[in-house]
């Protein structure tokens, strides 16, 4: 992973097709071949914030928009398309585990890696870290709508 | 492995994760109706497949992949090569 | 969080074991704005929690669902003032403040969301 975010700010929006509020990620560091990875710094104002927490939707969509963030990357260097990201969904999660929620003003950064894709379905795992502590695991399958 | 060993391996994978009765797996028998795989499924079975044998199964592959005997077949070719 | 803002709760009753919730979307939610741009679809991640916040209903706590087993989104759901949810809820108790959940969301025969969870109670 890149110490430095490759992208962020409004730069991530050439990455992944969600917009205010639902932007679950602020920052995307790439990553290796299979693995990408990305941050959020939790503000208050965030949509799935409440009592001072990013709540289990929050870390599950950040996971999701680091695995389209992923796809994005992808896509942008190899040139398939060049423009827009495309629109995906979630498929399913699965083991997914919380081991706290973080507090606003915490930094999330998830690293995901891409265990297979069949079509447009992409199979992925992630791990969701506060600095060294792991706050959440799971599996995610994520559609990417391509036309 | 012999292709018998294969053939067990890939049913007691299969049989397990998706919560069939192994003798309902037979050669003959169309995949996506014994295991009730759905697009989303498909994946998981492609992993398990992926996992288990060190292989890589393309779109394209399993999309030809209609019934387990053509399955033992395609395994077996990727792991000779 | 979602309840009486991104939902409403049109009708709740109990069918045996399961807790049933009527409930309708509202199409002018700012999430849909993001989520696309012009081409709203309610986040799975609302879709799981519509159904928590219903079953913190039936528990009368909040609920952190930290174990979530495996949620299918098999298909869509698409805003519209017309569209008629329908949230099912099947809630245990398994020791201490732990429960396990099971939501299905569906709009008409169509089922579009199934959650199988364990998560804690607040209290």
């Amino acid at each position: 992973m890149n110490k430095e975010p490759l992208y962020q700010g409004e730069k991530i929006k050439d990455l992944i097709p969600q917009r205010e509020p639902m932007m679950m990620i602020d920052s995307y560091y790439g990553g290796n071949g299979n693995e990408g990875v990305a941050g959020l710094t939790i503000k208050d104002n965030n949509i799935f914030c409440e009592n001072g927490m990013l709540h289990e939707p929050g870390i599950v969509e950040h996971v999701a928009q680091t695995a389209a963030a992923f796809n994005g990357y992808n896509n942008r260097i190899s040139a398939q398309n060049g423009g827009e990201p495309h629109i995906g969904y979630i498929g399913d999660v699965k083991n997914c585990i919380i081991n706290r929620l973080p507090n606003v003003g915490e930094t999330i950064i998830t690293h995901i890696t891409l265990i297979t894709r069949v079509l447009n379905v992409g199979l992925m795992t992630a791990e969701t870290k506060v600095n060294d502590e792991v706050i959440a695991t799971c599996q995610i399958k994520l559609f990417e709508k391509t036309d | 492995m012999d292709k018998n060993e294969l053939i067990k391996k890939v049913n007691s994978a299969l049989a397990e994760e998706f919560e069939v009765e192994e003798s309902d797996i037979t050669p003959e028998a169309n995949i996506k109706q014994t295991l009730s795989l759905d697009s989303l499924s498909l994946v998981d079975m492609v992993a398990l497949i992926e996992e288990n044998f060190g292989i890589k199964i393309t779109g394209q592959e399993v999309a030809q992949i209609l019934t387990f005997g053509a399955l033992y077949d395609f395994i077996e070719t990727k792991t000779k090569g | 969080m979602l309840l009486d803002n991104y939902f409403y709760i049109e009708k709740q009753e109990k069918d045996e074991e399961d807790f049933l919730f009527l409930v309708r979307l509202n199409t002018e939610h700012p999430i849909f704005n993001g989520h696309f741009p012009g081409n709203p679809i309610s986040p799975g991640v609302c879709n799981i929690q519509m159904i928590k916040e219903c079953a913190e209903r039936i528990m009368g706590c909040q609920l952190t669902l930290d174990n979530i087993k495996q949620c299918k989104f098999s298909n869509l759901i698409i805003p519209s003032s017309e569209l008629r949810i329908t949230i099912s809820i099947r809630l245990q108790q398994i020791e201490g403040d732990r429960i396990k959940l099971h939501g299905i969301i569906s709009t008409g025969d169509i089922k579009n969301t199934e959650l199988k969870a364990e998560g804690k109670m607040i209290l």
